[in-house]
């Protein structure tokens, strides 16, 4: 059986799990025995680090080592903020691409987490034996289309075929749903090392039905880390310029890192730094004074709840447990911040900081075929629209729908002969399209007709994985029309193919050599699916259908012993082409079964 | 449960679909509002009012058996129809359960839709909304000053009175539905929508006012 693997790519830590039987376990590198690694990578001579030897060397080396790097994936310059600018030295690639800068290198986000992935899978391969190569991989609930899309791009660059992105809060319920075995109206608090995500889901017999999600993907433990280590550098009093310093902030930013989790069990704890230059700061910090700093940081995670709470229709009364994810919920003000607002004792029987990969290993399960009883039901985090006359955001798809979801929207020309009508693909609940996310930029062509003649249908899709897929159809010829989509942030499939090209691992290989091996099994895979899908629903084929089939499987299998790979992937596109009707049909047959099949959800149907 | 006897046709080959959701030519119909009858994806006669819980129950039996997790190691044809048909159920299941949207589309299906002749808002209400927005406006401005606890709690006064006009709008919607049919219950059912959505998009304006209050 094929092996899949659930990821927590996290902020500061990273953690891969799979399903052993029916329980999720993390996976431990062999060699150290350690579960958790950190989300570090550092290129002291060039040659990347990551994990703990990174994180080791980076107050020393902050020029070459990047930590968060999943606050930057999916950003572009302009999201930038003064503290990003301070700490990192960032190139802008052409469209919206950033770059980190590091010696005479330079990475995208998508290329830094890779490095992360690929020390995971490493690991996994170790601990499982055997290759590794499709993944479950977490992302914030919150985060938008651009940025799932670079968490996508990061695991095809790391050499893992992304089966599914998992919101961190639905998948730390699915770790508890499956160790509690509970039901129930369930809202996860998660706060981790660089994002804040809370969700509300119900849990009824294996269904977990997201009901709404909220969060900020740029608030998490790094900036109650700030807010200590400048209140250090403040009241030991050191000068601007010094304090100004990446070093010194890098070094300030351990000892707050440090000093937090102390004040986690302790009343009262030392904040000390040794600066470059060889003075020594100490100051005494009372757990009283840090939650003083730091209220402001935990009040703006209430935000999102509540708007959560009110957009699922639910008082905080309603909800029958608080679950509670990440490392920065161990801070004893969250604790006290959650209970008062939902006014029962939070949960934390799972180690916060491996609740989320557990759940990713029961996804990848579900996805395996290893737990048919278990369905997560997620939701689109923000509002999917265009711009119309005048600047204005049209929303399409509001936020908090279920996904797959789709919206159908018929375009027409304003002037005769008029050839495309231009679309700009937004995102976010502000009114105003500049305000909102802009995802992407394409041209519906049209054929040249009498003004409002034409019509087009365009299809907006947000897949399983909350990422948009845009088609459009011609209503008049019902042909398809092919859409060029420019992604606002982001790189372009040619992009990743190109990095994959000129990644380190196919350094040596011919370029060629793999898109053959690649084309071949996908054709094998391809052939599999249908073979299963002929012997299973032969019931469902029309006289003739099986040999055509047939016909287009012996072709494509011919040509997979050749080494014309264009022809290989032409061929399978045919076989595949051949074989959609009776997909439909058996889809079809599937959604009969289910409405006829009245005791399938376990009450009856009036 | 009612069969629909209707022949639907293609939107996109124009032919004659089987059923509303697949049409043997060119595949799922991927239908705009009108096209799609929620109702028969449901099972559900064509009635306005809904039991929520058997709702769910279908929508959740329906997502066991179409959702592209299922699906994800089958031929692609597969793969592509779950992903239509999910998004059309999930589409169904959002519009059926919430009775504004129910009525929007019951409108939709009856031909009549909102914004259609209805310019004319009614007098009280427009009142209403201007006084709520000169009100928000007074709030604000009390926040620059500084002091604006008198403001906030005339405004948490306003939202509790919003409140009531919701749940009154909803009830009434709610007695329509019992009775849909005919021209008159479309008229007053199409009146208690846009009532609804003017009530709705004050008391969201106002929740958004006094969610900055609360967060200082």
């Amino acid at each position: 059986m094929e092996r899949i693997v659930g990821i927590d790519l996290g902020t500061t830590n990273s953690l891969v799990a799979y399903l052993d039987d029916a329980t999720p376990r993390v996976i431990a590198d062999p060699a150290t025995a350690r579960v958790i690694v950190p989300s570090v990578v550092s290129f002291p001579g060039g040659e990347p680090i990551v994990g703990d030897e990174a994180r080791a060397l980076a107050p020393t080396t902050s020029a070459t080592t990047i930590q968060s790097v999943k606050r930057f994936m999916g950003l572009g310059r302009e999201h930038l903020s003064a503290a990003d600018r301070q700490r990192y030295t960032f190139v802008e690639e052409g469209r919206g691409v950033l770059r980190f800068v590091v010696g005479e290198r330079t990475y995208s986000p998508p290329e830094i987490s890779a490095l992360i992935l690929k020390e995971l899978k490493r690991r996994a391969e170790a601990a499982l034996g055997g290759e590794v190569k499709k993944a479950v991989i977490t992302v914030p609930a919150y985060f938008n289309d651009s940025q799932r899309q670079a968490t996508k791009d990061a695991g095809r660059l790391a050499g893992l075929e992304v089966l599914r992105l998992v919101n961190e809060p639905t998948a730390a319920a699915l770790a508890y749903g499956l160790d509690q075995k509970s039901e129930g109206t369930v809202a996860v608090y998660d706060f981790g090392g660089g994002t804040f995500d809370v969700s509300i889901l119900k849990m009824e017999r294996g269904i977990f039905e997201v009901k709404s999600t909220g969060g900020d993907t740029r608030l998490g433990g790094d900036d109650v880390d700030e807010a200590v280590a400048s209140w250090l550098l403040t009241t030991a009093k050191v000068p601007a310029e010094v304090a100004e310093r990446r070093d010194v902030q890098a070094l300030a930013r351990r000892a707050a890192e440090e000093a937090k989790c102390r004040l986690s069990d302790a009343d009262a704890t030392e904040v000390a730094m040794t600066l470059p230059d060889g003075t020594r700061l100490a100051q005494t910090l009372t757990r009283t004074a840090c939650d003083a700093l730091i209220a402001p940081i935990i009040a703006r995670t209430l935000v999102p709840c509540r708007q959560a709470l009110a957009d699922a229709g639910l008082a905080a009364a309603d909800v029958d447990a608080v679950v509670l994810v990440g490392g920065s919920t161990r801070i004893p003000l969250v604790r006290a911040e959650v209970r008062k607002l939902f006014g029962r004792e939070p949960l934390c029987s799972i180690d916060p900081d491996q609740v989320v990969a557990l759940g990713a290993g029961v996804q990848a399960g579900i996805l395996g075929g290893r737990r048919k009883d278990m369905l997560l039901l997620d939701v689109v985090p923000l509002s999917l629209g265009i711009e119309t006359m005048g600047g204005v955001m049209t929303r399409l798809i509001e936020r908090n729908t279920t996904i797959p979801t789709s919206h159908t929207e018929t375009f027409t020309t304003a002037v005769d002969n008029q050839t495309a009508v231009d679309l700009h693909v937004l995102q976010g609940e502000r009114e105003i399209a500049k305000d909102c996310r802009s995802l992407a930029r394409f041209a519906i062509p049209i054929e040249p007709a009498t003004a409002g003649f034409p019509r087009v249908d365009v299809v907006f899709m947000i897949d399983a994985n909350g990422i948009l897929n845009v088609t459009a159809r011609d209503v008049r010829t019902g042909r398809e029309r092919s859409l060029d989509v420019k992604p606002s942030y982001g790189l372009t499939d040619e992009e990743v193919e190109r990095m994959l090209e000129e990644s380190i691992d196919f350094a040596e290989e011919d370029v060629a050599a793999r898109l053959l091996a690649e084309s071949r099994m996908e054709a094998a895979t391809l052939v599999r699916q249908i073979e299963r899908t002929l012997g299973e629903s032969a019931a469902f084929l029309e006289a003739g259908e099986e040999d055509a089939i047939r016909a287009a499987m012996a072709t494509l299998r011919g040509a997979a012993e050749g080494t014309d790979y264009t022809k290989i992937r032409d061929l399978a596109q045919a076989l595949s082409d051949v074989s959609t009707p009776l997909g439909h049909r058996i889809m079809e047959a599937s959604l009969k079964r289910a409405l006829e099949n009245k005791s399938a959800g376990g009450g009856s149907w009036a | 449960m009612t069969t629909n006897t209707q022949t639907a046709l293609c939107l996109h080959c124009g032919k004659p679909a089987a059923d509303q959701l697949v049409c043997s030519g060119c595949g799922p119909v991927a239908p705009a509002t009108a096209e799609a009858d929620f109702f028969a994806v449901f099972a559900l006669p064509r009635r306005l009012t809904i039991d929520l819980a058997d709702l769910e129950r279908r929508f959740y039996a329906l997502s066991r058996e179409l959702h592209p997790d299922l699906f994800h190691d089958r031929a692609p044809a597969e793969q592509a129809a779950s992903l239509r048909m999910t998004a059309l159920v999930n589409r169904g299941y959002k519009t059926l359960k919430d009775p504004v949207a129910r009525g929007l589309y019951w409108l939709d299906l009856h031909g009549e839709a909102l914004g259609r002749d209805n310019e004319r808002v009614p007098p009280a209400l427009a009142a209403r909304v201007f006084e709520v927005q000169e009100q928000l406006d007074e709030l604000r401005a009390a926040r620059k000053q500084g002091a604006a606890e008198s403001e906030t709690k005339a405004m948490t006064a306003i939202r509790a009175e919003l409140r009531g006009d919701l749940d009154a709008c909803d009830q009434r919607l709610a007695r329509n539905f019992e009775h849909p049919d005919g021209t008159d219950a479309l008229a007053e059912t199409k009146k208690i929508l846009s009532e609804l959505h003017y009530v709705r998009t004050l008391l969201r304006d106002v929740d958004k006012e006094l969610g900055a209050a609360w967060n200082g």
